[in-house]
């Protein structure tokens, strides 16, 4: 627990929490392009910036990296604070004057004219890292990573060259604050010649990592609705028995359990292939099925195995 | 932690295994997916065999010290609660003939006893010996490991791992684990039954020592309902047992017998006092049980059921060839031979013996009141046995076949037909 002001209130933060964590709290706005809940404080786009005074000297940091320290003093819109991201927003306008995100920005911030072009047009990835951040910390796949230094720092998929440890999860095309990333999920479709006919089934590409990979089709709606190697990531992290996705999250109806019905015998607990199912002891002969919804793969087998028809 | 011998299930078989695995010295956990064993939920006749050489043992039982006693295995099994002694046992058709079972000196054929009781007793026992009790989880895969089987477990929707060298698999009729292994691929599914049982109060011509069952169509079903002693400490309760299936639920067949069939006279002043359920899976057996570092012991590896004392047998024999396997003696093959010859259902012929029961619909309710007349009025020795029973009332029904030929030529052809019903066509699949 720390005790701090932002912008005059008296703050009180929890332990190990940033200065943005702490003004979010309070429903304090500092503007930023690369901070995610998710991920990990990563200072890349310096929008963040926030007046400090501590012990007598004050210093601009970035609040998504700076902890809420004990006593200090923050300011979210000092006039030196407005100045310095004015500047940050003249340097990205610079590089991205296309991109809406950036645009809109400028307006807020009254910046008609860019910085001055430095080698770098009309370019759309602002570099926040979000979506390699994400790649690797939450989908843990390490598919793209940045490449190159300077100027000709890019994100791009190993070599240039297919991305092969990606499951086309499209995490990266959805946290993108520009839109870059270029994810198409692509109907199922047939090209017939007088000779043959070819089918492919649906899949997703992202372009940018030059990925193609089939969609699972949801076996009781038929509609295509995920990557195949992103569900067998899933299966495998989390133990899911290979069926588990043969149905799409919205067709999955887990088993309601009548409780005038159940008697308690424990057949659906016994036969439930994943332990998804137990009995709930309310005292004496007492005993009510519950189901972890958790765990539940919806293949309705406890639906066979009751002998009073009690869950459907 | 590797444990040397993990155990799923704690019913029987699973804790006379880890009682007996214990013993020798083998650090050793069950994993449960109940919360209290000591309540049985899912309904179970609980009776104590004492037909000779059932199941691979003969089975004494001293009353007076509570304790269950096998004579060829060589196991003691300590019960506190009460038992019920069963002394006769009648098949009724349809006009009330009645096939009789029962000794002359009017000795129990078996004991109605608390499988809680005996489950709570042993548990204890298996606690203070030190064995490690894993409750409320739910073992739903297993694979071989480089330290021997690792079981997938999961409790109240978290997951997490158990490494053993060995396993045993005691988790019941419903057999999840040996069908997670592979191990069923090799066994025939035969179906399932609904089975629910009522006790009940006040029941006319209840008696705790009698195991009654009527045949006929005119009862509703064509599997038979039966009436047996109710829970311990509640043997003054009947406890009436109806088969169904999906399409035959037994809730309706216990309406129709209660209300409209011939013997709703019983049930006038009846009231139902609690109500249970199961259902009964039927595999034909596992012929190599014990295989690779697993073991796959009771229910789990049965031809239905093992009844506890076979299940206890099974723990029994099953910890001993752990131990010595682990001691680098090599004694599954042993096991498996044991449970081939021990097990009456492991004899193809057996099973035959057991379509014996199913009699509707192949005989009309007026040829089942033939047959049964028969042998009204004999009194065949006491058996409990699902395999001795059947074969001996159809030697006794053939007893004099000229007489059949003579008196019923078409019954006589279907006898002839040989019961050419399958189990699997009295339940459902």
């Amino acid at each position: 627990m720390a005790t701090l002001k932002i912008n005059g209130k008296k703050i009180i933060a929890p332990e190990g929490a940033t200065i943005l964590e702490a003004a979010r709290k309070h429903e304090m706005q500092i503007p930023t392009l690369c901070s995610n809940e998710a991920l990990k404080p990563y200072g890349a786009c310096r929008l963040c910036i926030v007046e400090v005074s501590k012990n007598g000297r004050t210093t601009i940091e970035t609040s998504c990296t700076y902890p809420a320290e004990e006593g200090i003093e923050v300011k979210t819109d000092s006039v030196r604070v407005m100045e310095g991201r004015k500047l940050i927003v003249e340097l990205y306008l610079a590089r991205c004057p296309n991109v809406k995100i950036i645009r809109e920005l400028a307006e807020e911030y009254g910046v008609k004219e860019s910085a001055p072009q430095m080698g770098k047009d009309n370019d759309y990835c602002i570099l926040c890292g979000l979506c390699v951040r994400a790649c690797n910390e939450v989908v843990k796949a390490g598919a793209i990573q940045f490449a190159g230094s300077g100027i000709n720092k890019i994100v791009d998929s190993p070599f240039h060259k297919t991305a092969e440890d990606c499951i086309a999860c499209g995490s990266c095309a959805f946290i993108c604050p520009t839109g870059i990333i270029k994810k198409n999920d692509l109907p199922a479709t047939s090209v017939c010649t007088p000779e043959s006919c070819t089918s492919t089934g649906a899949q997703r590409e992202i372009l940018n990592w030059q990925v193609e990979h089939k969609l699972k089709v949801c076996t009781k709606c038929g509609n295509p609705y995920a990557p195949e190697p992103h569900l067998q990531k899933i299966t495998r992290q989390y133990n899911f028995l290979p069926e588990f996705f043969n149905i799409c999250a919205s067709c999955r109806q887990y088993p309601v359990v009548d409780e005038e019905k159940c008697l308690g015998c424990g057949g659906c607990m016994e036969n439930c292939p994943i332990g998804a199912l137990e009995l709930e002891d309310r005292g004496g002969y007492d005993k009510k099925a519950h189901v972890f919804t958790e765990n539940c793969t919806a293949c309705h087998t406890c639906e066979d195995y009751c002998p009073t028809r009690a869950i459907s | 932690m590797v444990y040397d011998l993990a155990i799923v299930g704690a019913g029987p078989g699973g804790l006379h295994a880890a009682k007996w695995a214990n013993k020798k010295g083998l650090k050793v956990a069950v994993i449960e997916k109940r919360k209290d064993i000591s309540k049985i939920t899912r309904y179970c006749s609980e009776h104590i065999i004492l037909d000779e050489d059932y199941n691979g043992d003969t089975i004494k039982v001293d009353t007076a010290a509570g304790k269950i006693i096998s004579t060829k295995n060589g196991w003691e099994v300590n019960y506190a609660g009460e038992f019920c002694p069963v002394t006769d046992k009648y098949y009724y058709s349809p006009k009330q003939y009645a096939v009789h079972f029962a000794w002359p000196d009017g000795r129990p054929f078996a004991y109605k006893y608390g499988k809680g009781t005996l489950l709570k007793g042993l548990l204890e026992e298996c606690l203070a010996l030190g064995v490690t009790y894993i409750t409320e989880t739910t073992a739903y895969d297993a694979t071989d490991s480089p330290s021997g089987v690792e079981l997938k477990c999961v409790s109240k929707a978290k997951k997490f791992k158990i490494q053993a060298k060995k396993l045993i698999i005691a988790d019941g009729a419903s057999a999840q684990l040996a069908l997670k292994l592979g191990r069923n691929n090799e066994r025939a599914y035969f179906g399932f039954a609904l089975v629910l049982a009522v006790y009940m109060s006040n029941v006319e011509t209840y008696k705790p020592s009698d195991w009654k069952g009527w045949w006929g169509r005119c009862y509703g079903t064509n599997l038979a309902p039966l009436m047996g002693t109710g829970p311990e400490g509640h043997f003054d309760l009947a406890d009436f047992i109806i088969l169904g299936s999906p399409k035959e639920p037994p809730e309706k067949t216990f309406e129709f017998f209660t209300q409209k069939g011939p013997m709703a006279f019983m049930f006038k002043n009846a009231k139902i006092e609690a109500k249970h359920c199961c259902l009964t899976k039927a595999f034909s057996p596992i012929k190599n049980p014990a295989k690779g570092n697993t073991i796959i012991i009771g229910d789990a590896a049965a031809f239905v059921e093992t009844q506890a004392q076979g299940a206890l047998s099974c723990g029994f024999r099953a910890a001993d060839a752990i131990a010595k396997e682990l001691d680098g003696k090599s004694s599954f093959e042993e096991y498996n031979q044991w449970w081939l010859k021990a097990f009456e259902f492991n004899d193809a012929g057996m099973l035959r013996v057991v379509s014996g029961y199913a009699l509707i619909p192949t005989y009309t309710d007026d040829e089942i009141d033939y047959l049964f007349s028969l042998c009204h009025g004999h009194a065949l020795e006491g058996s409990w046995s699902q395999y001795k029973s059947p074969k001996m009332m159809w030697d006794l029904i053939l007893k004099d076949p000229e007489k059949i030929q003579r008196e019923r030529p078409e019954v006589w052809e279907k006898i002839n037909a040989k019961v050419t019903r399958t189990l699997s066509d009295s339940i459902s699949k």
